[in-house]
């Protein structure tokens, strides 16, 4: 495409509006050169509609998109999405199932004003790119899918896009091959440099392969943070739920320490007292706000930690000994859930090896547990 | 018994109804038919019948005013029928009443609807009868009782026909391949003629096929609203005339083959043409 890049691309408040359904709010987002950015969430998040507004195939209800200074979109007057340089992979690949893979490939190409030989050699170097040399005579039926999610992807960067988009691209391949893609697809990007959205559902996708990640719910951007950020230090209780806290208690505020920006909580449930120490930087304005206010008006606020962090052994702080209620064996951990005495259902992860109703001496490090306020509506 | 030839006994038994059907109600008329069309009276082989259909200009003009209304009317069925397929691919508003109104002529039959054109745009039809009070006529138009009558009542029929068959085609297409397509770079015009277009081919094809053998075996249409004595005798009034109104079955049924070699040959050509257009026809992958 003969568009040249851009140094950023500016999302601003875009809605998206489907009938009665808001399926975008508010979205702003800025891409920047060569930057991979995931949008991560569940299914009705509106990660694929924020992809389809950007892309230019689904109209916007109202914002604006701008290409460094130039709009694209105001929702009024809109580049359409053949124009705007745009590449995008689908998650049923969508090749065009008449044409070989060679003319799937030089699809895009031919519509331009190349030569056929021009044409020839940039189809060979994707298809050398993607490692399906060889497979020009092909029809996409007599391939596995794999093959065909790389033809999908030689079919976008052989018009050399801006920005490519790819939507749950790996959701239909198998879990090995889902890998294997995985890494093909960081490499692709670390080498071609090209600026990618990239839509999942899968948080170790997300984590695997982006410089920044977006994590989304029913239409609006709860957090936008690098893979540690969000992975660390989720900015909320769903995030801290989808990345994998498991263990999320309600819990009753019974004291705050305040050390600059330490701080330090007493917390209780059902007669277990823990303490949960923490950071808190003008990031976390609303949440350390959220969590005063819990603390004053007596509100439950609720604990998020990772399975990985509660540890087997004793210790003088944040004991809850408990009794082993099940143990799923995953080769190099074990997944195990614990109860309480008093109730409280415990996920941990362990390499020791533990049975069926022993009684474990458990315990959490005070960093290691994030509280949240409760989350509005 | 073994588990293998008891289930080829019942696969056996399962299949025989419709063996029979098929023995009874196809293939024996079928083979009778021929043999009434090599023979003569006495039942003494002959190829008689035929010549007499080819040396008669009476008899083997009908094979071209047949080809003259039936391709035509094909035509103007399917070729009308691709954009509105096209159009309403996604679903459109109402699209449960457009097809309604569609499958009306169908569902009426060829004689209601001829009756209902003769007595609407019949020379005192209320057509003719509007046209002329608006003076854009100076005389009756004649649309009935000549080769446009027959056309006209062979669109009404045949374009539903065509326009569902194809609807169904074209929306059981991915969508996203017209997406894909699109951000390739692609315009809408771009996308539907190499994308869209070409994909429906085997749609088309079989469309025109089926619309085709529907218009050249016309024979209601043909006699009530065309002139079956002269410009409109169709080669099924011929086939008709000579088994009904003569009793030479022979005869009838030398121009029935005759008719089904004439339609054979037309849907090999347009299954050629499809193969041409669409080499992948064999090979639709889950794409």
């Amino acid at each position: 495409m003969n568009m040249k890049g851009f140094e950023k691309c500016i999302v601003k408040s875009i809605n998206k509006v489907f009938g009665t359904k808001r399926a975008l709010n508010n979205f702003s987002l800025t891409f920047h050169k060569g930057e991979f950015v995931t949008f991560l969430g569940p299914s009705g998040c509106g990660k694929s509609t924020a992809l389809n507004c950007i892309s230019g195939l689904i109209p916007i209800t109202s914002g604006e998109i701008y290409i460094d200074h130039e709009c694209i979109d105001d929702s009024v007057n809109k580049v359409p999405a053949e124009k705007r340089g745009f590449g995008m992979v689908f998650q049923n690949y969508a090749l065009f199932p008449h044409l070989n893979v060679y003319n799937n490939i030089a699809f895009g190409p031919q519509l331009t004003k190349a030569s056929k030989e021009a044409i020839k050699e940039k189809v060979t170097n994707v298809l050398k790119m993607v490692h399906l040399e060889g497979y020009e005579e092909k029809f996409p039926s007599q391939m596995s899918g794999g093959e065909q999610q790389r033809v999908a992807i030689a079919r976008c960067i052989v018009m050399e896009p801006r920005l490519l988009m790819l939507d749950e691209p790996l959701s239909n391949l198998d879990a090995k091959l889902r890998i294997d893609m995985r890494y093909e697809l960081k490499t692709l990007h670390e080498r071609l440099q090209i600026t990618t959205i990239y839509v999942t559902h899968d948080q170790q996708e997300a984590l695997a392969l982006s410089d920044r990640i977006v994590v989304m719910k029913s239409g609006d951007i709860q957090q936008v943070g690098t893979p540690a950020d969000i992975y660390r230090r989720p900015a909320n209780l769903f995030v801290a739920d989808f990345m994998g806290f498991k263990n999320i208690w309600p819990v009753k505020i019974t004291g705050v320490k305040e050390k600059g920006e330490e701080m330090e909580f007493a917390i209780a449930v059902d007669g277990i007292s823990l303490t949960s120490k923490g950071t808190f930087t003008c990031s976390d304005q609303v949440r350390k706000e959220g969590l005063w206010e819990a603390f004053k008006k007596g509100k439950n606020v609720f604990t998020a930690v990772r399975p990985e962090d509660v540890s087997i052994g004793d210790s003088t702080i944040n004991k809850i000994d408990s009794q082993v209620r099940m143990v799923e064996y995953l080769g190099q951990v074990c997944q195990i859930s614990a109860m309480h005495q008093n109730g409280t259902r415990i996920d941990l992860k362990s390499e020791s090896l533990v049975k069926v109703n022993e009684i474990v001496p458990l315990w959490i490090h005070p960093e290691k547990i994030l509280i949240f306020p409760e989350e509005e509506g | 018994m073994n588990e293998e030839s008891r289930w080829t006994r019942g696969l056996l038994i399962t299949l025989l109804p419709g063996i029979l059907f098929i023995v009874f109600l196809f293939i024996y008329p079928f083979l009778y038919g021929l043999y009434l069309s090599l023979t003569d009276a006495d039942g003494a082989f002959t190829l008689a019948n035929y010549i007499k259909f080819f040396t008669d200009q009476w008899e083997s003009r009908t094979v071209g005013i047949t080809l003259s209304i039936a391709v035509p009317a094909t035509f103007i069925n399917v070729i009308l029928a691709i954009p509105f397929a096209y159009h309403m691919r996604h679903g459109v508003r109402g699209e449960k009443l457009i097809t309604f109104f569609l499958i009306v002529p169908i569902t009426l039959g060829t004689v209601l609807i001829s009756e209902g054109m003769l007595s609407y745009m019949g020379p005192n039809g209320w057509l003719n009868q509007f046209l002329l009070w608006t003076h854009l006529i100076q005389k009756p138009i004649r649309l009935t009782h000549n080769y446009l009558g027959v056309m006209i009542s062979l669109v009404i029929q045949g374009f539903p026909f065509a326009f569902l068959m194809l609807l169904g085609y074209i929306s059981g297409i991915n969508p996203d391949l017209e997406k894909a397509a699109q951000m390739l770079g692609a315009s809408k015009t771009q996308t539907f003629w190499k994308i869209l277009f070409p994909l429906s081919v085997p749609g088309i094809a079989i469309a025109f096929c089926l619309n085709f053998v529907m218009a050249f075996s016309v024979f209601p249409s043909a006699v009530l609203l065309g002139e079956p004595s002269g410009p409109t005798r169709v080669i099924s009034i011929a086939a008709y005339q000579w088994a009904f109104e003569k009793f030479d079955f022979n005869m009838g049924s030398a121009i029935s083959l005759i008719m089904a070699v004439i339609e054979l040959f037309v849907i090999s050509m347009v299954l050629l043409w499809r193969q041409r257009i669409y080499k992948g026809a064999s090979i639709v992958g889950k794409g």
